[in-house]
């Protein structure tokens, strides 16, 4: 058998040689406009207002006066002069640390239970996409009354057990919790990926695990847990850089209290900026947070190559 | 022991029949192979028995026990995928390995059958990949390996090696039917390759729209089709159909077909199923192998015009339009004697060769040094011994067993 060689792409077949070819000169220039759209928005809205934040990172800006350069001042006093700085770090990494794996095992744990042919699952699925929908403002002043501790629906369903709830949002030690708990809320959003994702699982695998004797567990354990492994990867990048920018929720229902135990790194900043107008600062405050995140989602990539198998690994 | 048998077994999937199988008796040991097209209920009739789906009625009965509730690893059977179904997370050695840790089989003993299995299957070197970094030849023998490790009753395979390129084919083909012959395991085997079929096979399977058309050696199976189907599907190139007119002169049966004439023997008369005389219309089928074709044959049965030179190397081909004569054609087999202009087409339920109106082509092995030309006038003779004659409507077979089988 000959294989075709493919003529159409540019620059694979004549940039080559001599140059490009008036065919290639024409696809080149036409790319290049449609992608035109979309450069002209990332540079003036994304980059360029990122590369001004490093510079006023490196200033002092309070927005009604010029930035007067201070060099590494900012990050010097972030670092050795700001406890706050450290309280909005840790309250954000113990966020992200219970809420990212709880998010990800619930979204799995419900994508199984809506993958079961069972009447009626459609309307199971639509019901517990919802709340990703509903805007978090709203959910968020709901999810006050559900905390409140005299009145709440959980602190009621508690008692009827015999459990005296805690004072939730009003006592420093539940407030996190109770921040967590509200996240898994919103784990339709990561079911539904789940759920595209169990759609790729082979069937061929399943019976080769019940020929091999594998029971339900081990089935789980030894096809759906690696078969879906690319899709439990995104879903924990995807929830650390989403929780690490937790915002709305302390923003509403606490506004970062009680005692601070819900100043969450990126409420921190806004404040700074908004509130404080130190707009310098706040982007100092800013890049270190897109350094930590650069960082984790590298390491994770690094990782992942231990524990995540693609699909199309399996074939030739 | 070790008998499977399928009796009286339907399988529906809604309201459509997948496969309905009144009697299959397979022995201890024995190599079988379900060949049919695709759609045919082959892959479901290996489901049936490996205990991935369960029959709409009848049973499923091993070693004598009706196996229909059974899961298959409580079946003991092994199965080996198509796409081999690597777990492709763990090594090799733990893909085989997997289902003897299910079976909280000592690792000391896990590790000596493992080891074991690599080496029967030469991928000793091979056990701590996984199987990404492997080719697909490489990933087949692991899925064997897998499935022998654990020394099953009956070994499933579904179209093991359908994902392999055509050399690689053949290898595998070859050490799977040496593994057989080694472990002496049940064995049934799934493909739509009647050439797979006929190398590997003790026994071959037919099949066509769920049932079960024939059984018997690749042998037998080759010699006597019992109808046009099997003819056609079993040996490649396809045996040659012609629809023929039976007419008797002196007590003597002759067929007239599109530019041929032959006087069936009287051995052949003798295998007429059921003794009783020929239908006024039959199919007559030939291999191309038995098909003597040359410029001027002695005892010609009829004559053509070679149409195509089919170069394949070791044998060679030659397609002969037979209802295609040149001037000068004065053979024993005039294509004005035959009267039968309006059989060729009318057949086509029983599946005639007929390339338009008038004509037919015949296929026929080609022995000579040169290569033929297009174009060129021939004569060709049929193998007496080896034709077959078919019922035009139902498509089965007239003849009894021919001489050379058993």
């Amino acid at each position: 058998m000959t294989r075709e060689i493919d003529c159409t792409s540019p620059g694979k077949a004549d940039s080559g040689r001599r140059g490009l070819s008036r065919n290639a000169v024409r696809e080149a220039r036409d790319f290049y406009l449609c992608i035109l759209p979309w450069l002209v928005g990332f540079s003036g809205l994304t980059l360029g207002p990122m590369l001004v934040s490093f510079y006023y990172s490196l200033c002092e800006y309070n927005i009604l006066q010029p930035p007067t350069w201070v060099g590494l001042a900012n990050y010097v006093s972030i670092f050795t002069d700001d406890p706050l700085f450290w309280t909005a770090l840790y309250n954000t990494a113990y966020y992200t640390f219970f809420s990212v794996p709880l998010g990800v095992a619930g979204s799995l744990a419900l994508a199984l239970l809506l993958n079961q042919a069972v009447r009626g699952v459609r309307v199971f699925r639509t019901i517990f996409y919802m709340p990703s929908i509903m805007p978090a403002v709203a959910s968020s002043i709901l999810w006050i009354w559900l905390f409140n501790p005299q009145y709440g629906l959980v602190n009621r369903a508690l008692s009827l057990v015999g459990i005296k709830g805690p004072l939730w949002l009003a006592d420093p030690v539940w407030s996190k919790p109770a921040l967590i708990l509200m996240g898994l809320w919103g784990v339709g959003g990561g079911t539904v990926i789940f759920l595209a994702g169990l759609q790729g699982v082979p069937r061929h695998l399943y019976e080769a695990a019940v020929v091999d004797g594998a029971t339900t567990w081990q089935q789980f354990l030894h096809v759906t847990l690696p078969m879906l492994s690319p899709t439990v990867f995104f879903s924990f990048v995807m929830g650390i850089i989403g929780s690490f920018q937790v915002f709305t929720q302390s923003y509403v229902m606490t506004q970062g209290g009680p005692l601070n135990s819900t100043l969450f790194y990126v409420l921190y900043l806004y404040r700074v900026a908004f509130e404080f107008f130190q707009m310098g600062y706040a982007s100092a405050l800013a890049w270190i947070l897109f350094v930590i995140l650069v960082t984790f989602t590298g390491l994770q990539l690094r990782l992942s190559r231990r524990w995540v198998y693609y699909e199309g690994d399996l074939r030739r | 022991m070790g008998d499977l048998v399928l009796s009286r077994v339907m399988k529906k999937f809604n309201d459509n029949v997948a496969v309905e199988i009144d009697d299959l008796e397979i022995r201890k040991g024995e190599f079988i192979v379900l060949l049919g097209p695709s759609g045919c209920g082959k892959t479901t009739t290996l489901r049936l028995i490996a205990g991935l789906e369960s029959p709409t009625r009848g049973e499923i009965i091993l070693d004598g026990k009706v196996v229909n509730a059974l899961s298959p690893k409580e079946r003991n059977v092994a199965m080996v995928f198509q796409d081999y179904a690597l777990y492709p997370h763990m090594r090799v050695y733990d893909n085989i390995a997997l289902n003897l840790r299910v079976d909280r089989v000592p690792k000391d003993e896990i590790d000596r059958r493992v080891h074991e299995v690599a080496r029967l299957l030469n991928i000793e070197h091979l056990l701590s990949r996984r199987p990404r970094a492997m080719s697909g030849g490489q990933q087949q023998r692991v899925a064997l390996g897998r499935a022998i490790v654990r020394n099953p009753r009956l070994f499933l395979m579904d179209e093991p090696l359908s994902n392999l390129d055509a050399k690689l084919r053949l290898t595998m083909r070859s050490e799977i039917k040496k593994l057989h012959t080694r472990l002496g395991t049940t064995t049934i085997y799934v493909t739509h390759d009647q050439e797979e079929a006929m190398v590997l096979a003790d026994r071959i399977v037919i099949l066509a729209d769920g049932r079960v058309l024939q059984i018997g050696s690749p042998e037998d199976v080759y010699e006597n089709p019992r109808n046009v189907f099997v003819a056609r599907f079993i040996g490649s190139p396809e045996m040659n159909l012609a629809d023929c007119r039976v007419e008797s002169a002196d007590g003597d049966a002759w067929l007239l077909g599109e530019g041929l004439r032959l006087k069936l023997p009287a051995d052949v008369m003798t295998r007429v199923a059921g003794r009783g005389d020929l239908p006024a219309r039959v199919v007559l089928g030939v291999r191309p192998r038995n098909v003597k074709v040359g410029r001027e044959l002695e005892d010609a049965d009829g004559a053509g015009e070679v149409t195509f030179f089919e170069r394949l190397g070791e044998v060679n081909y030659v397609h002969v339009e037979t209802g295609k004569t040149g001037a000068g054609m004065d053979g024993p087999g005039g294509a004005s004697d035959g009267g039968v202009r309006d059989t060729a087409g009318d057949g086509a339920g029983a599946g005639v060769g007929a390339d338009r109106p008038g004509t037919t082509v015949l296929v026929a092995r080609w022995d000579e040094d040169r290569e033929a030309r297009a174009g060129e006038q021939v004569e060709f003779r049929l193998d007496r011994a080896h034709i077959h004659l078919f019922d035009p409507a139902s498509g089965m077979s007239l003849l009894t067993c021919g001489p050379r089988s058993r």
